[in-house]
C-alpha cells in the first residue's frame, strides 16, 4: 500500500471493477484469467483483501462521524438470514437499510432490511430484541410499516425485515405535490391516527421525523422504525452505546426530556409531532429556545418558495398559520410533557376542530421571564462565529418583517411583555448556542456585527421600529458577550433614535434606557444607570399619564439599581411600586409580577426583612411550580432563593428542604454544568454544614467541584473555595489528611490565580496550617503559619479580622506544643480583634473564645474557663442560624470545665446537651462527637 | 447572504474560480455554528449529515439551484466540515500534553474522544494520500463519511451510476483500510 502510485493504480483499478461485481468464489479464477503479472495480480488481491475486511479503523471513524456505516460497506449480494441484500437504500442513525429480497416458491418478496449497529451478545439481549419484535409485528395498520420478521446474524448483528416502502419523506411529497395547508393537515391527522394506535399497543416511536414518515405513490403515508429507538437503548450496553455512539433519535426532532436519560411518554411523541406538522406547514422546523419551546412567531421563516409549494401566498399562509395553528403548535412543543397534548389522538382532535371551525384546547404559551436575577449573566465566552453574522444580516430581513409582526401583535394584546421579539431572541438563540474554543478571532465577529448594523441602518431608513429593533438587539448580544463598551454603542443610538422619531416620553424609548441601563449594571456601573433611568422615568411621566409595562419594567430595573448601592429602603418602595403597577395592566399569571417579586423579596432579604422575604420568595415558589411544573429551571431557581431568608429566619430545616428539591430539579433539567447548579449546590452544602450534617455537606460540595471542574478547566476562584469548603467537612469529620491534600491544592490555584501577593493567599496557608496540627505535622505548619501573620500584618497593620485568623492558628500550634501560656495569648489576642468586627455569634469569633477557653482549662483556672464557656455557648445558640458542631463544642467545654471544677451535677446536665448536639451531626468520627462521647463515658 | 451563496454556487459550477473561493469561508463557519449548536453533554453524536443539509437549506436558496452546483456546495461543505472534525480533533490531542485547555463539547468529546480523535487524525491524513492516487475517489469519501450523502445523491452530484458510486465506495475503502495500516502509530 505505501507504494502504490497513480500509475499503478490505473492498472489495478479496471481489474478490480470487473471483480467486485463477481461472488467471492469466483475472483481468484477470473483474476488469474485476466492478468499474467504476477505483482499486479498480487496488489489487486490486497485490495480485494482488504475489502473484505469487516471492521476496520476508517470503518469505526464513519460511523462515529455519523455517516455511513461499515455495515453497508461489504453487504451487497451478502445473504442476511432469508435474505439476499441487493443494495443500500439508506443511511440512519441507528444503521443501514437495504433493499433486500427472499425468494418463496411462488414469488420474490421485497423488503427493507434495516441492519442495527448495535451488536447484542448476550443471549439475555438476544432475547430482549425478539420481545420486542414480537410486540412489533403485532402493529398491524394501513398507516405503519409492517415488520414482516427480525433475527440476528451470527456476528450478533440485529435485523428487521420490514415491508418496502417505495416512498419519500412527507415533507418531500408535500412539496413536489403543492399540498395547500389543509390537505397537509388532514394527511398529518392520519399520521396522527397511526402513532395514537402504536400509543395503545403501548409503543411510543421516539424518533418521528419526516424521513420517517414517507409517503407513497397513492398519497398514502407510512411510519418506519417504531419503537427502534426504544430496542436499541434497551438492548445495548450503555458505556458501548456512548463509545460507538449511534445516536438512537435525531436531535432536530427530540423533545427536551429525550436529551436525558429519563422518562420517555407518549408525550415525547407529541413533542416530535408537533415539529414535524411545523415543518410540513412552515418548510422549516420551529425555531425554538434553549429550553426546547417555540419562540418567535411561526411565520418567521416564510418566504415565497415556501408559499409556492404550499399553493398559497406569504400573505395568506402567514394569515393561515396565526392563531390556531400556532397555539396547536405551541402546545405540543411545550418543555413540560405534561403541559403538551396527552398523545397524538388529541393533537389530531384539535387539528379536526380548527379544520371545523370549532374553538381548539391549546393554550397561549407563557411568556418569557426577564429579571435580574434570570437572565444568565455570564460572559459568553469568545464566542464569535463569521456566519452568526452572516446570518444577522441574511436575518435581518425576514426577522424584519417577523418583528414587525410581533409588535403589532404586542400592542393588540396591550402588553409589552410580549416583547420576546423576533429579532433579539433569534440572534441570542444563536449566541447561547455557540460555545467557546471557537478558532475564529472574536474581531471577525464584531465587524460583522458592525457591518449588519450599518446594512439595517442604511436599509431600513424609514422604518425607525425596525432600526431601532435592530440596534437594541445587536446591544442586546455585544451586552451578552460581555462587550460593555460594543453594548453602549447600538444602544444608545436606540434610544436616541427612538428618542428623536417616537418622543423622549414614549414607552419604546423608556424600554430602549432600561436595556442601556441593563449594560451600566453588568459594568457596575450602578450609579449612573440610576441616573439614567431616572432622568427617562421623569420624561415619560412628564409625557403620559398613563401607566404602562413599560414604566414598570423600568421602576423595576431602578430598584434593583438602588439594591446594589445598598439605599434598601427606596429599592424595597421601587419593587412594590412596580409590583402594583404590574398588578394592574398584566395578568396575574404574567412572569413580569413573579419578576418583581424575586426582586422585592431579593431586596427585603438584604434589609434583614427574612420573614417578609421568605413568605414572597414562597409565593414565586409556588406560582412557578404552578405554571412550569416541579422539575422546571424557574422552579429549582425560586427555590434557591427562598432558602436564604429562610435560613436567616432561623428555618434551616426548611431551607434544606427547599435546596435539596433545587438542587433535584437542576440535576435532572440541566445537561451541563452551570452556574445555577453550583450556587445551588454550595447554599445547600452550606445549610448542611450549619445543620452539622458534614458528610452530607461533604458529599454535595463534591458534587460541586464535579461541576465546576468541568465548568472551568482552567480553574477558577470558585474552585479554591469549594475545595477549601470540602476540605473543612473532611477536618470537621476528623480527616485531616485528605483535608491537607486538597487545601494544598486549592492553594496552589489560588497562586495561580490570584497572585502570590493576593489577600486570601494568607488564609489559605493558614487553612493548610491548621490541617497539619491536626495530624500533629507541627514543623511542616510553623512556617505557613509565619508567612501568613508576616503578609497580613505587613498588609493590614496590627488589627484585622485576617491576623486574628492566624492566630487561632498560631494558639492551635502553641496548644499542640502545650505551651498552654502562648496560646492563650494567642487567642486573646484573636478574640479581641475579632470583638470589633463581628457579632457575638460569628462563627470565627466563637472559635478564638473557645480556643481561649480550652486553654484556660489547660491552665486550671477552672471558674475562669466556666464563666467563658458559658458565654460562648449562649452566643453560639443564638446564631441565625446556630452552628451545631459550634454548640456542641462550647457545651462540651462547659462540662469539662464544670467537671474539672468539680460541679459533676451542673457538668452531667451540660453534657446532656452537648450530647443531643452531637446527635445531629452526621458523622460520629467528628472530634467533637469523640470528645464528648468519651467525656460521657468516663462520667458513667 | 442567501442570494449571495446561491449566485456563488450558481457562478462556481460554470467554473468562476473567484466564486469558489468566496464560498469556503461562509460554509465552513455556517457548519462550525451549527456543529456547536447542539446541547452539551448531551449523549449524541455529530450527525454530519444533518449538519450539512441544514447548512444547505440555511445558506442556499434550493429552488434555484441544480444538481451540479448543488455537487460544489457538498463538495465544499464535506471538505469544511473535515476540517473542523480534525482540527477539533488535534486541539483535543495536545491538550492531552497539557497544552492548555479548550472547553469545546464536539462530536469528538461525547465519542469519549481521545481514540477516535487520533483515529480522525490518521484518516485525515490517509485521506490526504488516497487523494494523489485518485481524487475521485476522496471525493467520493468525503461527500459520503463528511457530507453525509447517500450513494444515490452522490451519483446525482457526481452524474455517475449508483453502482459506479458504490464500487468507488468499496474501493476507496479499501485503499484507506491499506494506506492505515501503512501509517506511523499515533503519539
Amino acid at each position: 500500500m505505501r507504494e502504490l502510485t497513480p500509475e499503478l493504480w490505473s492498472r489495478i483499478e479496471p481489474l478490480l471493477d470487473a471483480l467486485l461485481d463477481l461472488p467471492a468464489e469466483q475472483r481468484a479464477a477470473a483474476l488469474a484469467r485476466d492478468c499474467s503479472d504476477e505483482q499486479l495480480r498480487a496488489a489487486v488481491l490486497e485490495v480485494l483483501e482488504l475489502d473484505a475486511r469487516d471492521d476496520g479503523q476508517f470503518d469505526r471513524v464513519t460511523r462515529d462521524v455519523g455517516a455511513s456505516g461499515a455495515a453497508s460497506a461489504g453487504l451487497e449480494g451478502r445473504a442476511i438470514g432469508p435474505y439476499r441484500v441487493q443494495r443500500a437504500i439508506g443511511e440512519g442513525g441507528m444503521g443501514a437499510v437495504f433493499l433486500a429480497t427472499r425468494e418463496t416458491a411462488e414469488f420474490t418478496q421485497r423488503v427493507a432490511l434495516k441492519l442495527l449497529r448495535v451488536g447484542l451478545f448476550s443471549s439475555a439481549q438476544q432475547e430482549m430484541f425478539r420481545r420486542e419484535q414480537r410486540i412489533h409485528a403485532r402493529l398491524e395498520h394501513p398507516n405503519i410499516a409492517r415488520v414482516y420478521d427480525s433475527g440476528i446474524t451470527d456476528a450478533g448483528v440485529p435485523y428487521f425485515a420490514m415491508e418496502y416502502i417505495d416512498g419519500v419523506a412527507v415533507t418531500d411529497y408535500c412539496d413536489r405535490a403543492r399540498l395547500d395547508v389543509d390537505a397537509r393537515l388532514r394527511l398529518f391527522m392520519t399520521i396522527c391516527d397511526a402513532v395514537a394506535y402504536a400509543h395503545q399497543n403501548l409503543v411510543v416511536h421516539r424518533d418521528l421525523k419526516p424521513s420517517n414518515i414517507l409517503v407513497n405513490a397513492d398519497g398514502v403515508p407510512k411510519l418506519l422504525d417504531f419503537g427502534i429507538a426504544k430496542l436499541l437503548r434497551d438492548t445495548g450496553d450503555q458505556a458501548e452505546a456512548t463509545r460507538t455512539a449511534w445516536r438512537a433519535f435525531t436531535p432536530a426532532y427530540a423533545a427536551p426530556e429525550q436529551l436525558e436519560p429519563g422518562s420517555i411518554t407518549t408525550a415525547t411523541d407529541v413533542y416530535a409531532l408537533g415539529i414535524v406538522l411545523g415543518e410540513l406547514l412552515t418548510g422549516a422546523r420551529p425555531s425554538r429556545n434553549a429550553d426546547g419551546e417555540m419562540q418567535g412567531s411561526i411565520t418567521g421563516s416564510l418566504s415565497a418558495a415556501v408559499a409556492t409549494v404550499r399553493s398559497s401566498s406569504v400573505r395568506s399562509l402567514a394569515r393561515r398559520l396565526r392563531g390556531d395553528i400556532d397555539a396547536i403548535l405551541r402546545r405540543s412543543l411545550q418543555a413540560d410533557p405534561q403541559r403538551r397534548y396527552p398523545g397524538a389522538a388529541a393533537l389530531r382532535d384539535d387539528i379536526q376542530r380548527h379544520l371545523q371551525g370549532r374553538p381548539i384546547r391549546a393554550k397561549p404559551d407563557a411568556w418569557i421571564y426577564r429579571s435580574g436575577k434570570f437572565l444568565a449573566r455570564h460572559r459568553l465566552a469568545a464566542a464569535a462565529v463569521a456566519a452568526i453574522a452572516a446570518i444577522l444580516v441574511a436575518a435581518t430581513l425576514f426577522s424584519m418583517r417577523q418583528a414587525g409582526v410581533a409588535r403589532s401583535e404586542a400592542r393588540r394584546a396591550g402588553a409589552e411583555a410580549a416583547r420576546a421579539n423576533a429579532v433579539k431572541q433569534f440572534l441570542l438563540d444563536l449566541f447561547e448556542s455557540s460555545a467557546p474554543g471557537d478558532p475564529h478571532p472574536v474581531e471577525t465577529a464584531d465587524a460583522m456585527l458592525d457591518k449588519g448594523l450599518a446594512q439595517a441602518r442604511a436599509g431600513y431608513k424609514d422604518q425607525p421600529e425596525l432600526q431601532v429593533d435592530v440596534l437594541r438587539s445587536v446591544g442586546d448580544i455585544q451586552h451578552r458577550r460581555g462587550r460593555y463598551e460594543a453594548a453602549r454603542t447600538p444602544l444608545e443610538e436606540a434610544v436616541s433614535l427612538s428618542s428623536e422619531k417616537f418622543g423622549p416620553g414614549d414607552p419604546r424609548t423608556l424600554d430602549a434606557v432600561v436595556a442601556l441601563s441593563r449594560v451600566d449594571e453588568a459594568a457596575s456601573a450602578y450609579a449612573s444607570a440610576e441616573q439614567r433611568l431616572e432622568k427617562a422615568i421623569a420624561a415619560y411621566r412628564a409625557a403620559n399619564t398613563v401607566e404602562s409595562t413599560a414604566l414598570a419594567h423600568a421602576l423595576q430595573q431602578l430598584g434593583v439599581m438602588k439594591l446594589r448601592q445598598h439605599r434598601l429602603d427606596d429599592a424595597i418602595a421601587l419593587e412594590q411600586e412596580a409590583l402594583a403597577m404590574y398588578r394592574r395592566l398584566v395578568p396575574e399569571d404574567s412572569d413580569d409580577i413573579n419578576t418583581t417579586m424575586i426582586g422585592l423579596g431579593d431586596a427585603l432579604d438584604h434589609a434583614g426583612r427574612s420573614a417578609e422575604a421568605a413568605e414572597l420568595f414562597r409565593t414565586v415558589v409556588a406560582r412557578t411550580r404552578r405554571q412550569y411544573g416541579d422539575a422546571h429551571v424557574l422552579t429549582a431557581q425560586a427555590l434557591g432563593y427562598l432558602a436564604a431568608p429562610l435560613r436567616e429566619s432561623g428555618r434551616v430545616d426548611e431551607a434544606e428542604n427547599a435546596l435539596r428539591e433545587a438542587v433535584a430539579i437542576n440535576r435532572k433539567v440541566y445537561l451541563a454544568p452551570n452556574l445555577h447548579a453550583t450556587d445551588t449546590l454550595y447554599e445547600l452544602g452550606k445549610t448542611l454544614r450549619a445543620a452539622g450534617k458534614y458528610s452530607e455537606s461533604e458529599a454535595v460540595f463534591r458534587e460541586e467541584l464535579d461541576l465546576e471542574r468541568q465548568l472551568f478547566p482552567d480553574g477558577h476562584p470558585n474552585i479554591a473555595s469549594t475545595l477549601k469548603n470540602i476540605a473543612a467537612a473532611l477536618s470537621a469529620n476528623g480527616r485531616p489528611a485528605e483535608a491537607e491534600s486538597l487545601l494544598r491544592e486549592s492553594l496552589a490555584l489560588d497562586l495561580r490565580l490570584r497572585g502570590p501577593d493576593h489577600p486570601y493567599i494568607a488564609q489559605a496557608r493558614t487553612s493548610l496550617a491548621r490541617a497539619l496540627i491536626a495530624q500533629g505535622k507541627l514543623d511542616e505548619a510553623q512556617p505557613l503559619l509565619d508567612a501568613a501573620l508576616a503578609a497580613d500584618r505587613k498588609r493590614y497593620g496590627e488589627s484585622h479580622a485576617s491576623i486574628a485568623a492566624d492566630l487561632v492558628g498560631a494558639a492551635e500550634l502553641a496548644a499542640a506544643r502545650n505551651d498552654c501560656a502562648a496560646a492563650l495569648d494567642a487567642s486573646e489576642r484573636a478574640a479581641a480583634m475579632y470583638a470589633s468586627s463581628l457579632p457575638a455569634a460569628h462563627p470565627s469569633r466563637l472559635e478564638a473564645d473557645l480556643q481561649s477557653a480550652d486553654c484556660l482549662l489547660a491552665l486550671g483556672r477552672h471558674g475562669e474557663a466556666v464563666a467563658r464557656f458559658d458565654r460562648a455557648s449562649a452566643a453560639a445558640q443564638s446564631g441565625t442560624p446556630p452552628v451545631v458542631a459550634t454548640v456542641a463544642r462550647a457545651l462540651l467545654g462547659l462540662a469539662r470545665a464544670q467537671m474539672a471544677g468539680g460541679d459533676t451535677t451542673r457538668a452531667r446536665v451540660t453534657l446532656a446537651s452537648a450530647q443531643q448536639q452531637a446527635a445531629r451531626l452526621d458523622s460520629a468520627a467528628s472530634p467533637v462527637a469523640t470528645e464528648i462521647a468519651r467525656l460521657a463515658a468516663s462520667l458513667q | 447572504m442567501s442570494g449571495d451563496i446561491t449566485q456563488l454556487l450558481q457562478r462556481a459550477g460554470a467554473g468562476d474560480r473567484p466564486a469558489l473561493d468566496a464560498l469556503l469561508p461562509q460554509i465552513y463557519a455556517e457548519l462550525h455554528r451549527l456543529a456547536h449548536a447542539q446541547k452539551p453533554g448531551a449523549h449524541a453524536t455529530i450527525n454530519t449529515t444533518a449538519l450539512v443539509h441544514e447548512a444547505y437549506l440555511k445558506l442556499v436558496d434550493q429552488t434555484r439551484l441544480d444538481w451540479p452546483d448543488r455537487r460544489h456546495f457538498f463538495a465544499y461543505a464535506a471538505t469544511a466540515m473535515r476540517n473542523i472534525l480534525v482540527d477539533n480533533a488535534r486541539r483535543r490531542n495536545s491538550e492531552k500534553r497539557g497544552g492548555g485547555n479548550v472547553r469545546d463539547d464536539d462530536a469528538l468529546e461525547r465519542l469519549g474522544g481521545n481514540d477516535l480523535g487520533a483515529d480522525l487524525i490518521q484518516v485525515d491524513q490517509a485521506l490526504g494520500h488516497l487523494a494523489k492516487v485518485s481524487d475521485r475517489l476522496r471525493e467520493v469519501v468525503e461527500l459520503h463519511v463528511f457530507a453525509g450523502l447517500e450513494f444515490r445523491d452522490i451519483a446525482s452530484c457526481l452524474q455517475l451510476t449508483e453502482r459506479t458510486v458504490f464500487r468507488d465506495w468499496r474501493k476507496a475503502r479499501a485503499l484507506l483500510h491499506g494506506l492505515l495500516d501503512a501509517a506511523p502509530c499515533a503519539s
